[in-house]
């Protein structure tokens, strides 16, 4: 284990595991999926398991691997830190189109819908849903956040880690990010995001083409995460003659010229 | 119809009815013109079984469009994605087609019209046409670039290689407003695509039933030792393309 990998496992241990009921131990674990509030789908994996000679306390040790199930929460919070509200976007769509009920006990990965709740709330607590857009724009980033939104399991079952746990953990792990130049999502650039909204809107690649006061071209560097949350927000804005397709079409562009901005931007450093 | 300068331009720009965007400073706007960058995307024509460009394997009649025996009988482009900072040589005589970097949308009063810049002109690059953009164009321009030098040229995404001048038309083109509503929703360019020399033409080229018309044709114009140089393969496709037509 990389001294990286030990420090960020410890993070979650400490802050999001341990004061958990239910993922603070193996058998803490098993006995949540075993727990009889599990939902009916969950519980009927559960039965086949049983039927297999796989008890409770032998989920971790004949089934899944108790590793590979916190590294996958690890990873989670590290994408959505990373990347943003587009990891959000991204995640949810990419896990529910493999398993649209979210309720598989995989040996390798804790249920989507466990995943997809933590990614949610987690988004919450770093105030990602409460950029105040302008009225161009803020319809288009609410549709985005209320269709995200609606992915939440109501089951409280899903709900294995506290608010103020999640907002620990997630203060830990920005505080050992930071220190990494670049590595942390760069939230709450409002100005930024609409002006990216706004081309995508008029079917033009995503960049920070701008003018100055006096109408000369002033190109900015816009970090690509931004670009991605544009292209989610654009997603909701026209889909009938602005399709997932082209906004993921037009974001790519976008990215590969922000390349070019950024080389001439730098090109005396 | 009258040229747009400098000022005329960045007015519009700014007020963002014309838009070309990457502009990386103002350098890059001329008197009356802006520079065009190259894209991060090659593609070269290439000598592929046929033995010349021929206009009938772009007519859309055939069923077999999709089928490799026709394709064959198109020019094909070879596509190289070339990253910045990494080069690309354009040996002399050939040709290929390079997206702009900038992308480009034109209201419908206005055109472009794209010629190289004259210091790559002078190193014998050559964009082979002054490239006309149609008002309420939208997406990247194409170039087609090509070496009339006797030595390859290096060149870099990035560069400034074309410049486009804008024309303001002195009257909108009729139905304009109406056809813009009826554009297909993927009508943006992103790619250099290769064009359809048969559109609109399809009356003056021989369908399939007088191939064999076309082909005698050719023979007699170049005397045989262009077929004599053609692959064995499409010889081949040529026996088996006159067998089945019967």
């Amino acid at each position: 284990m990389t001294n990286h990998q030990s420090v960020l496992a410890s993070i979650l241990n400490d802050e999001l595991f341990t004061p958990s009921a239910h993922f603070s131990t193996q058998d803490t674990i098993s006995a949540w999926v075993f727990s009889n509030t599990a939902p009916e789908a969950v519980q009927k994996q559960v039965a086949i398991l049983n039927a297999k000679g796989i008890v409770e306390k032998e989920f971790f040790t004949k089934y899944a691997s108790l590793p590979a199930w916190l590294e996958e929460i690890l990873c989670d919070l590290l994408g959505l830190l990373i990347f943003g509200p587009s990891y959000i976007g991204a995640q949810c769509n990419l896990l529910l189109s493999m398993e649209p009920s979210g309720l598989y006990l995989s040996k390798t990965h804790p249920p989507t819908a466990l995943r997809i709740n933590l990614v949610l709330n987690a988004a919450k607590a770093l105030g990602y849903d409460s950029i105040a857009f302008d009225k161009d724009v803020a319809p288009h980033a609410k549709a985005f956040w209320d269709g995200v939104n609606s992915l939440i399991q109501p089951s409280d079952w899903f709900n294995v880690f506290a608010e103020e746990s999640i907002k620990n953990t997630l203060t830990a792990l920005q505080t050992y990010l930071s220190s990494f130049e670049k590595t942390l999502y760069p939230i709450h650039d409002k100005e930024i995001l609409q002006q990216l909204s706004r081309q995508l809107f008029k079917l033009i690649p995503p960049v920070g083409n701008c003018y100055n006061a006096e109408g000369e071209p002033d190109c900015k560097e816009v970090d690509f995460r931004h670009i991605l949350y544009a292209g989610w927000i654009a997603s909701e804005f026209d889909p009938q003659n602005l399709n997932f397709a082209m906004v993921n079409r037009l974001c790519e562009h976008g990215i590969m010229q922000q390349n070019a901005i950024s080389l001439f931007a730098n090109r005396e450093k | 119809m009258s040229a747009l300068s400098s000022h005329a331009i960045l007015n519009r720009l700014n007020k963002g009815d014309l838009v070309i965007s990457p502009i990386l400073n103002s350098d890059q706007i001329g008197e009356s013109s802006v520079d065009l960058r190259m894209g991060t995307v090659v593609m070269v024509a290439r000598a592929g079984l046929q033995s010349h460009v021929e206009p009938s394997a772009y007519l859309k009649a055939t069923n077999l469009d999709h089928h490799d025996s026709v394709k064959d009988r198109k020019q094909k482009h070879d596509r190289f994605d070339i990253p910045f900072h990494k080069p690309f040589l354009l040996h002399p005589g050939s040709l290929a087609l390079v997206p702009t970097l900038e992308w480009v949308t034109l209201p419908e009063n206005l055109q472009g019209v794209v010629t190289a810049r004259s210091s790559w002109a002078r190193e014998g690059l050559n964009i082979a046409t002054a490239t006309i953009v149609n008002p309420n164009y939208r997406g990247i321009i194409t170039l087609e670039l090509a070496n009339l030098g006797e030595i390859p040229i290096m060149l870099y995404p990035g560069l400034r290689l074309a410049q486009i001048a804008f024309y303001e038309l002195t009257e909108l083109p009729k139905g304009s407003t109406k056809k813009q509503k009826n554009k297909p929703q993927f009508d943006m360019n992103f790619e250099p695509e290769a064009g359809d020399i048969a559109k609109h033409d399809q009356c003056f080229i021989p369908r399939k039933n007088d191939d064999n018309k076309a082909e005698s044709h050719i023979k007699i114009v170049q005397q045989a030792p262009q077929l004599i140089t053609t692959p064995p393969r499409n010889l081949f496709c040529r026996i088996l393309t006159k067998l089945t037509s019967g």
